[in-house]
Order: structure tokens, then C-alpha cells, then sequence
């Protein structure tokens, strides 16, 4: 009986990475496996010549030229936390009541109670999730102010009023997000929405009717900034470190 | 190549811009390509170009020349691109049941591996690999990284790596055998 080298053995053989089997020697005496390795190798060549749209010989200046837009706003090279989230401490979270009082208070969340004065009753736990789904639903809605802007047509200026007071209405809650997030040592979350505020600001301060130049320099700066990359990326992140909310205790 | 990079990634460290604004200009296609290949849309790819450089630069103090500087940058965009995958809600990382990776339709006697119909393919195939399927297969196919080195870019276990590997060419090979009228 022959046996034949594994599926995985053959792949890992066909990227020229050591097996341990002796797969080379097998495939010199074994025509079927020979033939399946030459079956891959034709159809991962096929993958390779996959065609990649191009890129202009000034590519690599348009990206420099967009970078550096971006470098001027924020001119220190300090190294930076990633995006991945460590977690909000409790006792932060507990920090950040106020905020989420406030905001539930406002109606810019689900109630999760009838009453302000219920939710200092609920576990640190249930805090830091409420405090993280308002935060990604902050981001969504804030993706869909910024990609507006991003889109917006110089041509139709009075279509930006609407995207304006879109942003004049989240600002206030970044600025209280962000504060919350400050308190809880999360710096990735509270530089973003550092980044977003200032984006926000930027876009609520601006003209109702800007000209077709104004639209052109706001969205050079928006993407020099890539501030929405970073809340596009955030944003499920935030609904990915919810834990699910347990259904509540039955009494049946 | 590699040469003339340690020299302007050494002035890059001490804040040159000028340094490092000729890094981006001779790595910019090349991390497009694999901006590409990892996120399948050119939107997404000039994204994850852009905040590529834009980590390199802030992390370049930190930068000790251990790898290459063009594997330390693919290294980074990997890792932006799997966020940004990850982000848009790709399939789940654990692996599919064999029933559930699907073949391509029944090969007719015209079908060949016709370039356009094999782009399709391979396209959807890469779209429907989770986010570490794809940043794996990627880097081992396209960027010629071994399984150690996709292990610590991606921060997972060899095995891990190898594994999203093999998935990776198992469904192309499944997806691609038998409009080359090959067995699977």
C-alpha cells in the first residue's frame, strides 16, 4: 500500500517549506502525487497571474502628498497606540457615568432604564457595554456626517447645510465621549475621537453654502487626516468588545 | 535597493521627512499591490496604503532593522488590511465545514481557464475567505513569506498560520479545478 503525501504536505512542499516527510523523495516515486503537485502548481500560477489595477508612474507622490497633509496636522512622530482595544478599566467606566447619564438623559441612547437614577444601580460590567455601543453608534452615525462631506458635490452647495448640522449635532457627544474615554486610560479610542471632534468642529463651524474650493479643501483635509479609515475600522471593534446582554431571569 | 533604503530609513528615524517621503514614493506600488491582493477593492487599498505609512512614520523611532524595511511596511499593511477586514465583517475565522466551500459551477466542454473568467473566480474566492484566510494566503503566495514569518506578522501561532494557509488554497483549488478541467 502507498502512502501518499498529504494534501497539506504537498502545499507546504509547492512553497518551498520544510515538511519533514521527505515529500520531495516521495513525489520522484510517486506519479499521482507528482501530478496532483503539478495540478496545484498550474492552478496557483493561474492565481498569481491574477491582473492588479495599476498605478500611475506618480502614484508614490500622490500617496507623499497626501501624508504630509496628514503630518502637518498632527506634526509629532511619537508612537501611537494600534487599534486594538485593551479594554476599558471598570472602575473607568465607572468614571464615565456621568456622561453616559447624560447622554442616555438626552435621548442618544436606548433608555435602559426609566429613570437616571436607575442606571447608577447597574454593574460595572452593563456600564462599560452601554458606554461602548453609544461610542460605535457615535462612530456610525459620525461616518455617515464625514462620508457625506466626503462626497459632497461642489456643485450643489446648499446640499451641504443638512451634512452641517448633521455634524453640529454630534459634537457635543464626541466631547463627552471623548472626555469618558480620556478618564478610562483608553488612548486609541479618545485619539480618535480627538481626531473626530476636530474633523466635526471643523465642518459645524464652516459656511452653510461653502464654494465648490471650500467643499474641495475640507474633503483634502478629511482624507489627509483618514480620520473615517479610523472610525470605519473602530466602530465594530466597539460592538465586538460588547459582551451580548443576558435575557432577563425568567420566573417560570 | 535595500541599500539605499537603510540609508533614508536611518535619516527617517531622526525625523528626516524628506527621507521619509522618498521611502513612500519607492514602496507606494508595491504596498498597493499588496493593499490590493489583501483587500480586493482599490478604495480600501489606497486606505490601507495611506495608514500604512502613516503607522510606519510614527513607529519608525522604533524601528530596530531587523527585517527589511519593505517586510517591516508589508508587515504593518497586513495588519491594517486584517483590521479593515475584519471591520467589514468578513466570515468567521473558524473553519468552514468541507461541505461549505462551495465549488465553482459545472465546467462546460467550452470552459477553459479563460483569464477573465479566472480573475472572477479567484476574486470571489478571495472575497469569501475570513479576513485571516486571505491576509495569510496573500503573504505566502503573492509576497513569498514563509509560515514563520506570517505567524509574526499577523501575531498568531505557526499552526494558525498554516492552517488559514491551506484553507486558503483548498477553496481556490476547489474553485479553479474544474474550469481548468482538473480534479480537486
Amino acid at each position: 500500500m502507498t502512502n501518499h503525501s498529504t494534501d497539506e504536505d504537498l502545499v507546504l512542499h509547492l512553497y518551498g517549506e520544510k515538511t519533514g516527510h521527505g515529500v520531495a523523495d516521495h513525489l520522484a516515486a510517486c506519479t499521482e502525487c507528482a501530478d496532483k503537485v503539478e495540478q496545484m502548481r498550474r492552478l496557483l500560477k493561474a492565481v498569481g497571474d491574477a491582473p492588479v489595477p495599476e498605478r500611475g508612474e506618480q502614484y508614490g507622490a500622490q500617496v507623499w502628498h497626501r501624508l504630509k497633509a496628514r503630518l502637518d496636522v498632527e506634526e509629532t512622530p511619537v508612537a501611537r497606540p494600534s487599534f486594538g482595544l485593551r479594554g476599558w478599566a471598570l472602575a473607568a467606566a465607572a468614571a464615565a457615568i456621568a456622561a453616559v447619564a447624560f447622554l442616555i438623559g438626552r435621548g442618544t441612547m436606548p433608555p435602559v432604564s426609566p429613570s437616571g437614577t436607575a442606571t447608577a444601580t447597574l454593574s460595572l460590567e452593563a456600564q462599560e457595554r452601554i458606554l461602548r455601543d453609544a461610542v460605535a453608534r457615535h462612530f456610525e452615525r459620525s461616518r455617515r456626517v464625514l462620508t457625506e462631506a466626503s462626497n459632497a458635490s461642489g456643485e450643489e452647495p446648499t446640499s451641504f447645510a443638512p451634512i452641517r448640522t448633521g455634524a453640529e449635532g454630534l459634537v457635543a457627544d464626541n466631547r463627552l465621549f471623548r472626555q469618558a474615554a480620556q478618564r478610562s486610560g483608553d488612548r486609541a479610542v479618545a485619539q480618535t475621537l480627538e481626531e473626530l471632534e476636530r474633523a466635526l468642529i471643523e465642518i459645524a463651524n464652516g459656511p452653510a453654502q461653502p464654494t465648490p474650493e471650500q467643499i474641495e479643501a475640507l474633503q483634502r483635509r478629511l482624507e489627509a487626516q483618514g480620520v473615517l479609515f479610523k472610525i470605519r475600522v473602530l466602530a465594530p471593534q466597539m460592538r465586538q468588545a460588547v459582551p451580548p446582554t443576558p435575557p432577563p431571569a425568567s420566573n417560570l | 535597493m535595500e541599500g539605499s533604503s537603510a540609508a533614508a530609513v536611518a535619516r527617517a528615524k531622526r525625523g528626516d521627512r524628506e527621507a521619509f517621503r522618498e521611502l513612500v514614493e519607492r514602496h507606494s506600488h508595491h504596498l498597493f499591490r499588496l493593499a490590493w491582493r489583501l483587500t480586493g477593492n482599490e478604495s480600501d487599498a489606497e486606505d490601507v496604503v495611506q495608514e500604512t505609512f502613516w503607522k510606519a512614520w510614527k513607529q519608525l523611532p522604533g524601528f530596530e532593522g531587523r527585517s527589511e524595511f519593505s517586510s517591516w511596511l508589508h508587515r504593518i499593511a497586513a495588519n491594517c488590511a486584517l483590521d479593515l477586514l475584519r471591520a467589514r465583517g468578513r466570515r468567521p475565522e473558524a473553519a468552514l465545514p468541507e461541505e461549505e466551500i462551495h465549488a465553482a459551477p459545472e465546467p462546460g466542454p467550452e470552459r477553459r481557464l479563460e483569464s477573465a473568467e479566472v480573475s472572477r473566480t479567484i476574486a470571489a474566492e478571495l472575497d469569501g475567505m475570513t479576513a485571516m484566510e486571505r491576509t495569510a494566503f496573500v503573504l505566502r503566495h503573492f509576497e513569498g513569506r514563509s509560515i514563520e514569518e506570517i505567524g509574526q506578522a499577523l501575531g498568531v501561532r505557526q499552526e494558525a498560520a498554516k492552517q488559514s494557509v491551506f484553507r486558503a488554497v483548498a477553496k481556490l483549488r476547489r474553485a479553479l479545478a474544474p474550469a481548468a478541467g482538473m480534479s480537486s
